[in-house]
């Protein structure tokens, strides 16, 4: 991290990690209903379903009801990201057989996971999203902010096929949290 | 920081792939408007709301709030029994004729819509996606899935935000059976109730390439003394438009966590 990575990262009160504390005391964004961002998302334990179209590719978070447009048809970034994204604006393209995502534009108010590690506004994500086999998926994340990493650096996440599960994209998160918090 | 990350890989999230080969079977929108085929069968891709014209703008509801059709689902009062007339009474609406400062509307408290609700907005619109054994739909962040796959409603159905959908193709008319919907939720953005009896019949047909008809059909013995129909056209939209924006939290609940205390009580 960054000095401004630090200090941004001593400010946050997670429910998680090193620096954890209660749900009521947390200021995670997430406990306010926002949406948690990329690449945390992955990080909720809530099943994702993908729907792959000729121009896009659709992720259809369960976790609460987050849909995620990646565009596969070959245009830009959107130059008038106004206001900033949640979960940024996602460009996909083939290189062989992995799906290389680049996701830019997002705002400064989400996490990069539930232990409170900041981005800033310059936060850059590369998926690099592959079938590894039938059942498996692998996806290789690099994030880079210079503003909060003093250099570029990866993660890896695997998703396994869950062909007998039903989503039905009822979560609400204002309902759960409220929940939580009480 | 690498492993915090790293460690993340052990709750191996699960992800569904649709299965290979979902795209609708029909030929991509492009190509059907280069041979001027009628795709009657396929209903995919964007769709926006298109607004009345002429006479149908004209509403006893007066002209407000961008008219009718920003709020309502028809341009007049439909047949209230006396317990949709209490409810209606104590629903505080922020759009049409009893509409007040504060608002119990859950819509501000990110709470999904329902049906037939989506439908009572100009900016209604929707990206419908077909495959086989279901068709989806998707109203922002608020995902809807149509079985086609012949199956029924299931008996011990418990309420849905969206409602249990079930649809089939009768002739060049996609015909959607919903019930289920969770009777919190309104018929409109003005506040018109409904009951867990509640049963929607959508009636979609592309008429022409870029234009979609929908009808609906209220039923709703406890709410309603007659079935009423209310009807929508859809316009295709070109397929380089972005979907999303600010979401609904952004919009309505404050940045200081200051949830709304909106907790639907039944």
């Amino acid at each position: 991290m960054t000095a401004w990575g630090e200090e941004k990262f001593k400010a946050a009160k997670p429910v998680f990690g090193p620096n954890k504390t209660t749900p009521k005391l947390s200021n995670d964004p997430v406990y306010g209903c926002f949406p948690p961002g990329l690449p945390r998302i992955y990080l909720h334990p809530k099943p994702i379903e993908i729907v792959q179209l000729p121009d896009e590719l659709i992720m259809m978070y369960e976790y609460d009801r987050i849909v995620r447009h990646i565009y596969i048809d070959g245009r830009a970034h959107d130059e008038f990201l106004d206001p900033p994204l949640w979960m940024g604006d996602s460009i996909g393209k083939w290189e062989g057989d992995t799906l290389v995502i680049d996701v830019i534009g997002f705002n400064d108010k989400t996490w990069l996971d539930r232990a409170g590690h900041p981005h800033s506004d310059a936060l850059h994500v590369t998926e690099r999203l592959r079938r590894v086999n039938h059942d498996t998926l692998s996806d290789e994340i690099t994030i880079e902010d210079p503003k909060a990493y003093t250099k570029p650096w990866t993660a890896q996440i695997g998703f396994q096929l869950q062909p007998a599960l039903t989503l039905d994209w009822e979560g609400v998160c204002e309902q759960e949290k409220m929940a939580d918090r009480q | 920081m690498r492993s915090i990350l790293l460690a993340a890989t052990l709750v191996f999230p699960a992800v569904i792939f649709g299965q290979a080969g979902e795209e609708p079977k029909p030929s991509k929108p492009d190509k059907m408007a280069s041979q001027q085929v009628n795709p009657v069968y396929d209903l995919s891709g964007p769709w926006g709301a298109r607004a009345p014209e002429g006479n149908a703008r004209n509403s006893p509801y007066g002209d407000g709030d961008g008219g009718w059709w920003n709020f309502a689902l028809r341009p007049d009062e439909p047949p209230m029994t006396a317990w949709a007339q209490a409810k209606f009474k104590a629903n505080k609406p922020s759009f049409g004729p009893n509409r007040e400062e504060n608002s119990n509307d859950l819509a501000y408290g990110c709470f999904p819509p329902g049906v037939p609700r989506v439908y009572a907005a100009i900016a209604a619109g929707m990206q419908i996606i077909e495959q086989p054994g279901r068709t989806l739909m998707l109203f922002g962040q608020n995902v809807r899935q149509i079985y086609t796959d012949g199956r029924p409603h299931p008996k011990d159905l418990h309420p849905l935000w969206m409602g249990h959908s079930i649809g089939s193709w009768q002739g060049d008319t996609f015909v959607v059976d919903t019930i289920g919907i969770d009777d919190r939720t309104w018929i409109d953005r003005m506040g018109h109730p409904h009951s867990d009896a509640l049963h929607i019949v959508e009636r979609f047909r592309r008429v022409a390439y870029n234009t979609l008809e929908l009808e609906i059909t209220v039923d709703d013995p406890k709410a309603y003394t007659a079935p009423w129909t209310a009807n929508k056209v859809f316009q295709l939209r070109p397929r380089t438009v972005r979907a999303g924006g600010p979401s609904c939290e952004d919009m309505f609940i404050n940045e200081a966590f200051g949830l709304k205390p909106m907790l639907p009580s039944r």
